[in-house]
């Protein structure tokens, strides 16, 4: 597979912000990238960066294969989707969609054509003649979508394009973008604040805090063997709950602070202080083969699942079958070993 | 004649007042005019004086800018508020007197022991006088002469200031000096009454007047100043300066003559750097008839007073004080009969010596109803002519044929 | 009577009251007048009469004697001129520094808030200034245009006729760029950042953007400029008096002054206000263009 995006120690400062710290991140052709991290951890700007919109303050970007640093955005032959789709509302949805077109000088008859075609691919058809005043959010958003597609540009780029919408269409429209990217075969940088998103529609996923890149990966590469505490608190849904201790003398376990102990698939050195990390969906309740407690707080049924939250709020944990616990119940746990995660109290960095 | 009746009705009843009650009775009379606009002036000094000296009248004052008083009074008049005296530039007077809008004072001025019809000069008075009645009082007057810088004569080695146009022109061409930022003359041809004020005289000198513009001799000074213009011996701008921004011209040295008035000669006094005269306004030939200019305001008492012997004593009182109006205002009087007091500064006094002198020769604009009217057909042909827009003979004739059309009326 | 109060009650007929009073309003101040202009114009007025309503009616006599002033149709010229040429150049030159300052450099909104300026002052005092500025033999914009090389000799902007009525478009449209600029300013302040980026990314260049972008967004706002320009165009007067009273020759002479001149210093009410009818038919003419131009719009 080869390079389609390549960014090369990429620093960004506003004034004295500095909002991206040397960036190296080579997107490979065909792929779809989602990046993630919370607000503020430099991720738009990066997308950004990569259009052109904002002008890198050093380090050095190339789009298939030609250097792109300090080329303006009209000529990196990429497109983008807004989070507020940015349509021209002055332009019905056919003039939308071919505006890059008659830009080019495509022929009339060519840009009614490819229009045609992109409508019939996004369910346009019938819209073509509207103000995208008269759309609703999710035709809005096609319409975007359609407009990027027209082009067939090098690469998409995706701002938060489904935070305007509501739940259940957010989950469809994952699933289309997602089915449009293999169909077309494109490159797609895809930004959510959202992990889920992350998870279920890229290939590959890079986590970002502070304007740096803590980890990337396949999106269960990233679930199984996050690399610090920030990734392991932010992929995966309930968030992983984390317990202070220290190993046991026998080194095959963490006696933690709060009572009990968690048994290790590995051996550590006696006496060292870690955060363990353990996911809701991992914990079993269990009468016999308990190592520690939970004093239950809450229990919330989704039907499908039942999720069981501390009386400090702290600690959750999920299980799939029904369960009758009362509030006030103290529960008996148990974790295969293999599911324990362990990181450095001080650096947060994985053990 | 209809509007006095009413007035007089209520006079006799206001007089069967008067006679019941003698010891409260106050009478108000209304004073407009446009002293004390920016500066104390002749009408609201006086006003005051008259107003504290007698018990039985107050005198309401009210100064109005020059743009609006015509106006204002018009609209006054018209809705039955005018004011009892009122101060018109002389031009503008005719407007009301010649429509019966002032009150006719031809017998109480004869019978008046303070005011001496046959002292007034000859122009100020026709400017208030209609078809042979008297209307008003002048209240001061003004004309214009021709400044020159005498250190600037000397050097171009000219002894004696112009008494012709054409002469004029001919020391014009001498005193420029475009490389010293000297014209050889300024003055106004500004397009409004000023533009009228400095070009009328020209007119008059022909032989023509309001109602003949277009004489042989205008259009022939009005080649004479296109060439000055032509030849940038004056500048084109004398086209939009006034009167006081051409003389301020002449007071920093940029010109060596002016046309001008005697209202200028204590700003000359303090600003001009060097030796100045004044000179009669030259004329077309030698020997030929002399005119210039009659600037200043009238008064006049206005026909729907309601106390015309109260106004008539405050009329009288205005003239009684006009000794005054030089010493305390700057003002020359319309009136033979007072001696200007020397002042001591030797330009000044000269000055003013030329200008009483000049003051013979001044003629009213008019006077006419629709002065206003006339004066433009007059300086939109003297500005048509000096802009070469127009032959000066054919704007002259435009600018009669116009005037023709408003004496027909 | 319960009918008339249910249908207040349910709002319908509050609101015929609310637009009844505005509309009562509108024709009191602004019928009142225009009717009595009107009116005034087909009679005979002169100072007796100035005060009354019913004066001797004279047909279209005002209207032909009008037309038939030696300077009508210089005036009508110049008028076109300085509508045109004002409006033109306020146009322009505000859209190009609302553009300007839409770059938000440093200092961009203090230096906007200093065009205010021309604004603020009376236009009597802007008079005042542009007639030093243009005096033909000190003026500080020959001073300028010389050393720049552009004239070799002076220009006597407010004397000569070939300039006159340009010296007076000059200083309008100083006096009206920052009004226009600033209106075009909150026009372009209301288009989406997001439209130029996705327009950049499309492949438009910095022109394309203007003309396909920012001038359809802006439709309204151009619409509601130049008919306000043509407004205080037409109602300029100020500037006149200041520089150059409308000569030489009646050269920069417009419909506006005219008016006023003949009203006020001819004291000749009665074509002055046939003057200012004539106008008014003009700005008519020009808003039934406007409004039939914009009926179409599809407004976002």
């Amino acid at each position: 597979m080869t390079a389609q995006i390549e960014l090369d120690r990429i620093d960004k400062h506003y004034g004295s912000f500095h909002a991206l710290k040397n960036i190296s991140l080579t997107i490979p052709k065909g792929s779809f990238v989602a990046l993630v991290g919370p607000s503020g951890c430099g991720k738009s700007t990066l997308l950004r960066s990569i259009a052109g919109l904002e002008t890198i303050s050093s380090g050095r970007m190339s789009i298939a294969g030609k250097e792109m640093t300090g080329v303006p955005p009209r000529h990196r032959d990429i497109a983008m989707v807004f989070q507020s789709y940015a349509l021209y509302p002055h332009m019905t949805v056919e003039e939308n969609l071919t505006y890059s077109l008659r830009l080019h000088s495509v022929g009339k008859a060519e840009a009614r054509q490819k229009a045609a075609e992109v409508a019939a691919t996004t369910g346009l058809t019938q819209l073509l003649g509207r103000y995208p005043r008269q759309l609703s959010g999710g035709q809005r958003q096609r319409v975007a979508m359609g407009r990027a597609i027209i082009r067939n540009p090098k690469a998409f780029l995706f701002d938060e394009p489904l935070s305007n919408l509501d739940a259940s269409l957010r989950v469809q429209m994952r699933k289309e973008i997602r089915a449009l990217h293999d169909r077309l075969g494109a490159t797609s940088v895809y930004v959510t604040h959202d992990q889920i998103e992350a998870m279920t529609m890229a290939d590959w996923v890079v986590v970002m805090r502070d304007g740096i890149i803590e980890q990337q990966g396949r999106p269960l590469d990233l679930y199984d063997r996050p690399v610090n505490r920030f990734v392991a608190g932010f992929i995966g849904s309930p968030a992983m709950n984390f317990l202070a201790g220290k190993i046991a003398e026998s080194g095959d376990a963490v006696l933690l602070d709060a009572g009990g102990t968690l048994p290790l698939a590995r051996r550590l050195e006696p006496g060292r202080a870690v955060i363990a990390g353990v996911r809701p969906e991992h914990l079993v309740v269990s009468k016999d083969a308990a190592t520690f407690h939970l004093d239950v707080g809450t229990v919330e049924s989704t039907g499908s699942a039942t999720y069981l939250t501390s009386q400090d709020g702290s600690f959750q944990l999920v299980q799939s079958e029904r369960t009758d616990l009362a509030a006030v119940d103290r529960v008996g746990l148990r974790i295969d070993p293999a599911h324990v995660h362990l990181f450095d109290p001080t650096t947060g960095i994985a053990l | 004649m209809q509007f006095t009746k009413p007035g007089l009705l209520a006079g006799l009843a206001f007089g069967a007042l008067v006679a019941a009650t003698p010891a409260y009775a106050q009478v108000t009379l209304k004073v407009w005019s446009i002293d004390g606009v920016d500066r104390t002036g002749i009408a609201d000094t006086f006003s005051k004086e008259f107003d504290e000296a007698n018990d039985d009248i107050v005198v309401e004052y009210r100064a109005i800018p020059f743009d609006e008083i015509v106006n204002e009074t018009l609209r006054a008049f018209a809705t039955g508020n005018a004011p009892d005296i009122v101060s018109f530039d002389n031009p503008d007077f005719a407007l009301f007197s010649s429509r019966g809008a002032m009150l006719d004072i031809t017998d109480r001025v004869a019978n008046s022991p303070i005011i001496s019809k046959a002292e007034y000069f000859e122009g100020p008075l026709n400017s208030v006088t209609w078809e042979g009645k008297l209307y008003g009082l002048p209240k001061y007057t003004d004309t214009i002469g021709l400044f020159y810088n005498k250190d600037l004569f000397a050097k171009a080695g000219i002894t004696e200031p112009p008494s012709t146009w054409a002469e004029l022109a001919e020391d014009a061409a001498k005193l420029t000096d475009p490389a010293n930022n000297v014209y050889g003359v300024t003055f106004s041809a500004r397009a409004g009454e000023e533009g009228t004020f400095q070009f009328l005289p020209i007119i008059q000198m022909s032989g023509g007047g309001a109602n003949k513009v277009n004489t042989e001799g205008a259009a022939q000074v009005l080649d004479i100043w296109k060439g000055l213009i032509d030849n940038g011996y004056a500048s084109r701008d004398v086209l939009s300066l006034g009167q006081w921004d051409s003389t301020g011209v002449f007071n920093s040295g940029n010109a060596a003559m002016a046309i001008s008035g005697p209202w200028e000669i204590d700003r000359m006094v303090e600003d001009a750097k060097f030796d100045w005269g004044v000179a009669l306004l030259p004329t077309i030939n030698e020997d030929d008839q002399k005119s210039s200019a009659l600037g200043g305001f009238n008064w006049g008492i206005m026909a729907n007073t309601q106390h015309p012997d109260e106004a008539f004593r405050l009329l009288e009182y205005f003239v009684e004080q006009e000794d005054r109006i030089f010493p305390e205002f700057g003002n020359l009087p319309a009136r033979g009969d007072i001696e200007l007091p020397v002042t001591g500064e030797a330009k000044k006094d000269a000055a003013l010596v030329v200008f009483q002198d000049q003051l013979q020769y001044a003629q009213p604009r008019g006077p006419h109803p629709e002065w206003q009217k006339i004066s433009k057909a007059i300086y939109d042909a003297e500005q048509q002519a000096l802009t070469g827009q127009m032959p000066a003979m054919d704007a002259l004739n435009q600018a009669q044929a116009t005037i023709d059309t408003i004496f027909k009326q | 009577m319960s009918r008339y109060f249910s249908g207040l009650r349910d709002g319908i007929g509050f609101d015929i009251i609310l637009v009844g009073a505005a509309l009562l309003f509108l024709l009191a101040l602004a019928g009142a007048p225009l009717v009595y202009n009107v009116l005034m114009s087909f009679q005979q007025v002169d100072m007796f009469t100035l005060g009354s309503l019913f004066r001797p009616a004279v047909g279209f006599d005002n209207y032909v004697a009008v037309v038939q002033q030696p300077e009508f149709w210089l005036v009508t010229r110049n008028t076109l001129i300085f509508v045109f040429g004002s409006m033109t150049g306020q146009f322009v030159l505000g859209f190009a520094l609302a553009l300007f300052f839409a770059q938000n450099f440093p200092g961009a909104s203090t230096i906007r808030g200093l065009f205010l300026v021309s604004w603020v002052m009376p236009g009597l005092v802007v008079g005042g200034i542009w007639s030093l500025i243009l005096a033909g033999d000190y003026g500080v914009l020959n001073v300028i245009l010389r050393s720049f090389g552009i004239i070799g000799s002076n220009v006597f902007w407010k004397s000569d006729p070939n300039f006159s009525i340009w010296a007076v478009i000059i200083a309008n449209i100083w006096l009206g760029l920052a009004f226009n600029m600033l209106l075009l300013s909150v026009g372009l302040a209301a288009i989406p950042r997001d439209l130029y980026e996705a327009a950049e990314l499309d492949g438009a260049n910095a022109f394309q953007r203007f003309w396909t972008i920012t001038l359809p967004m802006m439709r309204s706002t151009i619409g509601a400029v130049l008919s306000l320009g043509l407004i205080g165009t037409l109602q300029q007067f100020d500037l006149f008096p200041a520089l150059t009273e409308g000569g030489p020759a009646n050269t920069s002479n417009v419909a506006g002054y005219w008016s006023w001149q003949l009203s006020f210093q001819l004291y000749d009410f009665a074509k002055g206000a046939t003057v200012s009818v004539m106008m008014f038919l003009l700005v008519l003419f020009a808003s039934v263009i406007y409004v039939r131009s914009t009926r179409h719009e599809v407004r976002g």
